[in-house]
């Protein structure tokens, strides 16, 4: 039994930029024949040799079965607006319907609405349906909804986490029954990215009302799948909604995930046959390549790890301390030692599965005797101390300890202060601490990842909670070309934006990145129709079973 | 005029052999407890001498021998970036002694006091301070200690004292069980006639005689505290890092148990011989002071 | 001893207060919920989205009035919503209780049933190398780290061997075959726990009546030594035992953290942590309130056994 062969494709998509080619639905064939239906394979492996095939015609899809997935935890909830975890996409995909989606490029693509037009720079406007569609309580949809699901985001009684996200929209207005229209208060180049996300997902009106509270844990939208029953800490059963607003979708029965902790122990249950999908670990990645019983898929993510840094503060706001610890780095041996190898070298924030990607700028390389020179220059000649933020855990520690030995070569001691998650959120809110240890899981749209974390007033930069911050030149200089990247809307003009904003970035050390990571999925071999979405999180709807 | 001379020669304490001689005889009767003894004694040498012992720098990574089995340079392997685990696992008998003793030093120092007092007073003062242990012990001691460090910031001396604060009700319950009882013997009464102190009584003649069972329960509770220091690192917060723990070995090596087993073996091994050990030395140790059994 | 009862049951409000109290204290001064509900997503936050949150839990009252607003709910048997969740505190513990009463049963039974065979063989056999070896046996399973052991327990039995599930948990309500198949491991590595001080009391209890005159006159007799052991010795030496186990059993619903964590069952233990590590206050509380009540009865029972059976012992002085 030879090992899964998977076909590519790229699929280019409609705009000029080369960095889109990653992405694209994936099919495994039954008994290694997937078809190459795009005629433009390559064999050329990039250095995350992501896997992947082709899209194969729905009409083959089979019909029935339930999919058996292992995932680490639950949702946050399941109310697009009040959840607020990375994960929680995994379920809300399967429920919820988009009024647009984000497709496995990052390219807007069809949801509820069919037809998208920007009318001038402030008004955005969706051709919807005007009826045919069904909650899963029983009710019918009308365009009105739409409106009500954005006006409720924006509603502060809400309390809503997509509502930053939606900061620009000043009003939705339907002007008919097939017709949704946005008002904006500035360009905002994301909007499409946005609405493929929570933002977007349309709910029942009706049980908004009803349930109130208990929403969340008892979503109603009018997704593919609808949710049965939720034990937590142990299961989500959803099963097909029958009145999807697509004849024949979806394929599955149902989706029975399961809550595994333990990543070996999900692994061990999908090489028994017990689990059919799972997100793999990097150290299990070796045996699930050898397993001829597991098909694997590996592709680019939009996520990096990093040091988040504070640079209002000591000795943070010297630009050669931080520079320093960027040069001082080995990242190859970061890669190697905690991520076993899996993922490439970071050159800045954004990916190679982002169409912003900067694929001019090197991964920086470690030179001991800069980074020594830069400290003694910053006025350390024998060396500073100070504290090193993490949430202690099975990746983070022995990273952070990798890093306090690789910046001590140079005068760079740091005391590291390992807390739970809580807690490190907490601290470097207060501004108790320089620089947190944490990853990002990135963004579709590069705006949502460098504004939140690089704009002086970002939303991750804890820098803009410091009231005594003087902005450094380069962080004026920086605002600026980020605010102006984010009121364009056409996609060459800000890929140009964006790369010079990267070597700002990476060059002025607002942050030190050290890997970009890899969207590992392991499946059983009777998934058939996984589709790999650069933002790795799973539209579970999607697949079917082959026996 | 009941009090005589004769009162003060009630001895306090029932007479035993000399200390040496009931040390071989302990050893002889007890051969298990006299092994666990030597195995202590040479973990603590081990802790004492680390530097000596210690192939290399347990801090030091080496990143052309990541995750290595074992090997001759490496006998117990290197871990995932690069550190001789050998050397680790040497230095951190140091720890483990520490966090053992600090924190049952903690859990001594408090919780003693607080049973002398509740046993001896009785009455309200009783009810109040064992009802705060009972609120202590409500809790799940784990969970407790991970609170403690959060609200103290972890290090190892926090982690010390959280690990101390969670066992101060078994040693309060125990001193306040050994002071009812001893209460009504003779010789306190006897004390009490001859218009001594209550301080002077709870020092001079309760404690002496309460000693031997909280001898053996702060033996027992070395080996539980190490326990404990494991298990912290596991719920996420333990000793601050890079120090080398065995908890905090165990805990980095138990993810990779199927890549990298012997991340995982060797302090594993370590900790269940030291806490083994102690539990069996404090069993011994229990059965020997223990004046009904003795004779057996 | 009905005056007695009362009273003790009386004196347990004072110690829910002091208990509640101290825990409310120590998980505000631990972190802030709020950052435990934006911190922990992925979503962007901001300075005005958090005060909202906060206001609205009621998390911007002093302390003391937070603390008087949740008794107040608790009163009228309302204990609130998880601030992580939204879901009813009172709801999320009926579903977690069962599933660690029947986590702690299993592993009190498993405890027992490894703990008085050795405790007995090794009385009987006293200071011979039986004797060391039951010693040294019961000693080991306190002396592994529980989550260690789950660990190699899911490894072998579970992903090598594949015999038994490797994590998860079924009711023994739902499905009893398949919910002994789930329990078993977890079972073991939080009973094996209970074995060192359960054999060891095991042990000098029947050590002390084997040496006492009726077991001797018995012996004289002329009965055989195992009808003298079983009738005479075990009968009375499980008086003191069952005091240590009446203890033990309330402090089994601590010992279930690790071992939730590790199995991922969804009990009250992995409950406790998981609110612990999220300042999510309503849930560490009603956790509190139903970990107090269980020592609070094991110990009140434990005490009424102790009155029971050593007459010497008065209460209420």
């Amino acid at each position: 039994m030879p090992a899964t062969r998977i076909s590519r494709r790229r699929a280019l998509q409609g705009f000029g930029g080369g960095a889109a080619a990653f992405g694209a639905s994936v099919l495994f064939g039954a008994c290694g024949g997937g078809d190459d239906d795009s005629g433009s394979s390559s064999e050329g492996t990039p250095a995350h040799a992501d896997t992947r095939a082709t899209a194969i015609p729905s009409a083959t899809a089979k019909t029935g079965g339930t999919l058996r997935v292992a995932l680490s935890g639950d949702p946050t909830g399941l109310d697009p607006s009040t959840s607020r975890g990375g994960n929680d996409h995994n379920w809300l995909y399967s429920i919820f319907d988009n009024l647009v989606n984000n497709d496995p490029t990052f390219q807007v693509s069809k949801g509820i609405a069919e037809k998208w037009e920007v009318v001038d720079d402030l008004t955005v406007t969706f051709t919807v349906p005007a009826s045919g569609i069904t909650y899963h309580d029983g009710t019918a949809y009308s365009a009105q909804d739409i409106k009500a699901t954005i006006d409720r985001h924006l509603d502060p009684a809400t309390k809503s986490f997509a509502a930053g996200s939606l900061g620009s929209v000043d009003k939705v207005i339907v002007s008919d029954s097939t017709h949704v229209t946005f008002k904006l208060k500035t360009i905002t180049a994301s909007l499409f990215a946005i609405l493929g996300d929570r933002a977007g997902m349309i709910l029942s009106p009706t049980a908004v009302q009803k349930l109130g509270e208990d929403f969340t844990n008892k979503p109603v939208g009018s997704g593919p799948m609808k949710l049965d029953n939720w034990a937590v800490g142990a299961s989500q059963k959803m099963s097909k909604f029958a009145q999807y607003r697509k004849q024949g979708y979806p394929y599955l029965d149902g989706i029975d995930v399961q809550i595994v902790p333990n990543s070996s122990v999900q692994f061990a249950n999908l090489r028994s046959g017990n689990t059919d999908l799972i997100q793999l670990g990097q150290k299990d990645v070796d045996a699930a390549k050898k397993d001829s019983s597991v098909q694997f898929v590996q592709w680019p993510s939009t996520g990096y790890t990093q040091v988040n840094l504070n640079i209002s503060q000591k000795p943070l706001n010297d630009i050669r301390i931080r520079q320093a610890m960027t040069y001082a780095l080995n990242r190859q041996a970061i890669l190697d030692g905690i991520y076993f190898g899996v993922g490439t070298l970071a050159n800045g924030p954004i990916t190679q599965a982002l169409w912003a990607y900067n694929s001019n700028l090197k991964p920086i390389q470690e030179d001991l005797k800069k980074a020594k020179e830069l400290v003694t220059a910053a006025g350390y000649p024998n060396g500073i101390t100070f504290d090193f933020l993490i949430t202690a855990g099975e990746e983070n520690t022995p990273l952070s300890e990798m890093l306090k030995a690789q910046w001590a070569r140079v005068g760079l001691n740091v005391n590291i202060v390992p807390v739970t998650a809580t807690q490190a959120t907490t601290d470097y809110r207060d501004q108790k601490y320089p620089f947190f240890l944490t990853g990002f899981s990135g963004r579709a749209d590069p705006d949502l990842t460098i504004f939140d974390n690089f704009h002086s007033t970002g939303a991750f930069n804890r820098a803009s909670f410091n009231k005594s911050y003087t902005k450094e030149e380069s962080q004026v200089t920086l605002d600026q070309k980020i605010e102006k990247a984010r009121q364009v809307y056409d996609q060459a003009q800000r890929k140009a934006l964006y790369d010079e904003i990267q070597k700002q970035i990476v060059e002025n050390a607002h942050g030190i990145f050290f890997t970009h990571q890899s969207n590992l999925v392991g499946l059983s071999k009777r998934v058939r129709n996984f589709t790999n979405y650069g933002d790795g999180k799973l539209r579970l709807h999607e697949a079917w079973l082959d026996g | 005029m009941a009090v005589s001379p004769s009162i003060q020669q009630i001895p306090l304490r029932p007479a035993a052999p000399a200390f040496p001689a009931r040390l071989r005889r302990l050893a002889r009767r007890k051969p298990v407890g006299a092994v666990a003894f030597f195995v202590i004694v040479a973990l603590a040498l081990a802790a004492i001498a680390s530097p000596v012992l210690a192939p290399y720098d347990p801090l030091e990574p080496n990143y052309s021998a990541l995750r290595q089995g074992p090997t001759l340079a490496h006998p117990f392997g290197t871990d995932q970036i690069g550190r001789d685990l050998l050397s680790r696992i040497i230095y951190g008998t140091r720890i483990s002694f520490l966090v053992g003793v600090v924190s049952v030093g903690v859990a001594v120092c408090l919780g003693t006091p607080i049973g002398l007092v509740a046993g001896y007073f009785r009455g309200a003062v009783d009810e109040v301070l064992m009802r705060v242990i009972d609120g202590i012990s409500a809790f799940p001691s784990l969970v407790l200690a991970l609170a403690i460090v959060a609200v103290l910031k972890p290090s190892l001396v926090n982690v010390m004292v959280a690990v101390g604060l969670t066992s101060i009700p078994i040693f309060a319950r125990l001193t306040r069980s050994q002071v009812l009882s001893l209460r009504e013997r003779d010789f306190i009464l006897a004390a009490t006639s001859t218009g001594a102190s209550d301080l002077r009584i709870m020092l001079r003649h309760i404690m002496p005689n309460a000693m031997s069972p909280l001898i053996v329960q702060a033996t027992l509770g070395l080996g539980i505290a190490i326990l404990a220091e494991a298990s912290l690192g596991y719920l996420g917060v333990g000793v601050q890092p890079p120090t080398p723990t065995w908890g905090g070995i165990l805990n980095q090596g138990a993810p990779l148990i199927e890549r990298a087993p012997w991340l995982s073996i060797a302090p594993g091994a370590a900790i269940f011989t030291l806490v083994l050990s102690f539990n069996l030395l404090g069993d011994a140790l229990r059965d020997a002071l223990d004046p009904r059994q003795r004779k057996g | 001893m009905s005056g007695y009862l009362v009273r003790r049951a009386l004196n347990a409000i004072p110690l829910l207060l002091i208990v509640t109290m101290a825990v409310f204290a120590l998980t505000h001064l631990s972190g802030d919920p709020v950052a435990a509900i934006v911190g922990g997503g992925e979503v962007a936050s901001n300075p005005e989205l958090e005060a909202r949150i906060r206001h609205d839990l009621g998390l911007d009252d002093p302390l003391p009035v937070q603390y008087l607003n949740w008794l107040k709910g608790v009163v009228q048997g309302d204990l609130g919503r998880s601030i992580q969740t939204h879901r009813p505190v009172r709801e999320t513990l009926a579903d977690r209780l069962p599933t660690t009463l029947q986590l702690a049963l299993c592993a009190w039974a498993i405890g027992i049933l490894i703990s008085l065979p050795l405790g007995i063989i090794a009385a009987v056999r006293q200071n011979t190398w039986v004797d060391h070896g039951a010693t040294v046996l019961a000693l080991s399973g306190v002396a592994v780290p529980s989550f260690w052991m789950g660990l190699m327990f899911i490894l072998v039995f579970g992903v090598w061997m594949g015999v038994l599930p490797p994590s998860g948990f079924v009711s023994v309500t739902d499905n009893p075959l398949k919910a002994a198949q789930y329990l078993v491991l977890p079972a073991i590595t939080l009973g094996v726990h209970q074995t060192g001080s359960l054999t060891r009391q095991m042990r000098s209890a029947m050590v002390e009546v084997l040496n006492q005159d009726y077991v001797r006159t018995a012996r004289a007799k002329g009965l055989v030594e195992r009808s003298v052991v079983i009738r005479h010795g075990v009968r009375n030496a499980m008086l003191p035992v069952l005091t240590v186990l009446g203890l033990q059993a309330g402090a089994l619903v601590g010992g279930t953290v690790v071992v939730e964590q590790v199995f991922a069952i969804p009990g009250m233990g992995r409950l406790a942590l998981t609110a612990v590590l999220q300042h999510d206050i309503p849930v560490v509380q009603g956790f509190v309130l139903v970990a107090t009540l269980a020592v609070v009865t094991a110990n009140l029972v434990t005490d009424v056994m102790y009155g029971v059976l050593d007459p010497r012992i008065q209460h209420g002085r």
